[in-house]
């Protein structure tokens, strides 16, 4: 039995247990998503409402007359359009993993079935990584591999409606861009994992620990240090830290991996003309991930961050071998 | 010397003021079947626990020669048990605890599992928390059964169940599990409904182990002698352990005592595991059928 075999048994586990946030969760929002939009198609309204397109003769001379650098950069705005369709899905995503990890090791502990597992050759590290990783990144693969599946069918929707009204269906098939913004939104995501993975850690040592009402005991200690901070000291240091590593830093690593892209502010670009939009596609090209991950591995608190989960991360390990 | 599966040296347990074990020692050989009977919050489960790694405790102790403490995950190659039956996870279908089991066990044999069970009425589609508590055990049992493991620990694992269920689980044990390279632990409060398959029997009381016989040996060590009118005194004389009154005459209840010689003052018989766990432990609860 290979140690490969055996995470695979247990994430498998652990999709199956989470099924609600993992699994019917992102499948009802797409059902939801895509039935919308198939039903307002039906309904005869435009799936992309591109207003400027709405004579095909026009759109289609239209499209064709535009130079290859302005179709591109339309091309990169109809994949972010596309990223857009999904936007629920992302407003459910933080929920699935909060929960996610809140109930993971509380549940087991509350039906007893922690008894099963621990009889089982499998320590308690690997359970609590196991159930960590799938809480997260797992979750996060599920639902970014969802978010793909309704752009493609929101893709696949237009270029129906498109051929039927004799639009351009290369419109809406803008398939390098996206295939490079999902190539970007991964280790996007994986690096919003990794900032927030204090929060997390302290989500899963709660999972651990809490006797009951673990929402409670995860969010309770926080809002009184917070509020205790600002009484006594007037101040908000304590939230802010929290609030740094849920969103702050992440987004001040954008805004460095951004900050080449300032120089194009002022240009005052029309992305109908074929030069600046050749600009406009040099500019999209300088905003890289990698210039996020250079930023966040410079930073001190982030690394404070990787510390403070790994020792709640630990925490959690040894409660689980002393529950039973 | 046979070899030992368990070795304990003064094993003790609290539970702040509460001592649960209190220098427990002793030795399991392989190939045994051992009941560990004691009355409810005698240190039964706290001894289970720290033998399979579950909790700790202050003495030595060694399993199949790993500490369960730090080595539970490695332990749980050799060992299989069944703390209850409200452990199989509810949320679970059967064919994917198998895929489990399949899947993090190196001893575990799926087909075997799948044959023990297409003998029973349990679906294998079915949801955990759709079966019946008999149900759940046969699943139980037939996970534990299908693993090659040396040693199995019962907690209580027919609680709540009929007698048909009850029955059909401990000879499936005996009939299809047990051989001499395995050794099985039984905690159980129907004692009546395994002394049969016991070789040796521990008796806890108050963390302590008061006793640790083998079963023949204990069997007939110990007798109920039910006095004739005249005789009371001459019974007295060979040192009863216990004392009682029955159909208006007196019976005393002795260890290593022989039998013979009792035979002359009334009749003798030997005493069932209950019998001799009250008398030895001397609580006064009789452990009773469920």
């Amino acid at each position: 039995m290979t140690t490969k075999q055996k995470l695979t048994a247990l994430i498998k586990r652990e999709v199956l247990d989470g099924k609600g946030g993992l699994i019917y969760t992102p499948a009802v929002v797409f059902t939801l998503l895509v039935g919308l939009l198939l039903i307002s198609v039906l309904l005869g309204n435009d799936p992309v409402e591109y207003k400027d397109f709405v004579d095909p003769k026009v759109a289609s001379e239209k499209w064709e007359s535009l130079s290859d650098n302005t179709r591109e950069v339309t091309q990169y705005i109809f994949s972010g359009l596309y990223w857009m369709t999904s936007a629920p899905l992302w407003i459910a995503f933080p929920f699935v993993v909060f929960f996610g990890i809140l109930g993971t090791l509380y549940e087991d502990r509350r039906d007893k079935s922690i008894l099963f597992w621990k009889s089982m050759p499998v320590s308690d590290a690997q359970e609590v990584l196991a159930k960590f990783f799938t809480s997260t990144m797992v979750a996060a693969l599920i639902f970014f591999v969802t978010a793909i599946a309704i752009q493609l069918s929101f893709a696949i929707v237009s270029s129906i409606y498109f051929g039927i009204k004799g639009l351009p269906i290369s419109m809406v098939w803008p398939v390098a861009e996206m295939i490079e913004g999902w190539s970007r939104v991964l280790p996007l995501m994986f690096l919003i994992m990794l900032w927030s993975l204090p929060v997390f850690a302290w989500l899963l040592l709660v999972s651990a620990y809490a006797p009951r009402m673990p929402f409670m005991y995860a969010v309770v200690p926080v809002v009184v240090l917070g509020v205790m901070e600002a009484v006594i000291f007037n101040s908000s240091h304590f939230m802010e830290t929290v609030g740094h590593y849920i969103a702050g830093g992440l987004l001040e690593s954008a805004e460095a991996a951004a900050e080449p892209l300032k120089a194009y502010e002022k240009m005052n670009l029309d992305m109908k003309n074929p030069e600046d939009a050749a600009i406009i596609l040099e500019a999209i090209q300088k905003f890289s991930v990698t210039d996020m991950y250079i930023y966040t591995v410079t930073q001190v608190k982030f690394w404070a961050g990787i510390i403070v989960a790994g020792g709640f991360t630990y925490g959690a390990i040894e409660l689980r071998k002393r529950a039973s | 010397m046979t070899e030992s599966v368990i070795t304990a040296r003064n094993l003790s347990k609290t539970f702040g003021s509460f001592q649960a074990l209190k220098n427990a020692s002793f030795d399991i050989p392989k190939g045994r079947i051992v009941g560990v009977i004691g009355a409810n919050g005698a240190g039964k489960t706290t001894l289970l626990n720290a033998i399979l790694g579950l909790s700790s405790c202050d003495g030595d102790l060694t399993v199949l020669g790993l500490d369960p403490k730090h080595d539970r995950d490695a332990l749980m190659q050799d060992v299989c048990f069944i703390a209850d039956v409200a452990t199989l996870p509810k949320w679970m279908k059967v064919s994917d605890v198998f895929d489990y089991v399949e899947g993090v066990h190196p001893r575990f044999d799926r087909q075997m599992a799948e044959t023990y069970l297409k003998r029973t009425t349990v679906p294998m589609d079915r949801k955990i928390k759709a079966l019946s508590k008999g149900m759940i055990v046969q699943v139980h049992l037939a996970v534990v059964m299908s693993i090659d493991a040396k040693l199995l620990v019962l907690d209580e694992p027919t609680l709540g169940l009929d007698i048909i269920f009850r029955k059909n689980f401990y000879s499936d044990l005996l009939e299809e599990y047990f051989d001499e390279e395995r050794t099985i632990l039984i905690t159980t409060h129907n004692v009546e409904e395994i002394e049969h398959i016991l070789s040796d029997v521990i008796f806890v009381r108050d963390g302590e182990i008061v006793l640790n016989e083998e079963m023949e040996t204990l069997s007939s060590s110990f007798i109920e002698l039910m006095a004739d009118k005249g005789n009371e005194e001459a019974a007295e004389a060979f040192g009863p352990i216990t004392r009682s009154a029955t159909f208006g005459k007196k019976t005393y209840v002795y260890k290593d005592v022989d039998r013979s010689a009792l035979n002359e003052l009334g009749e003798t018989r030997r005493l069932g595991l209950a019998d001799i766990f009250v008398a030895t432990v001397g609580t006064g609860q009789k452990e009773r059928k469920e």
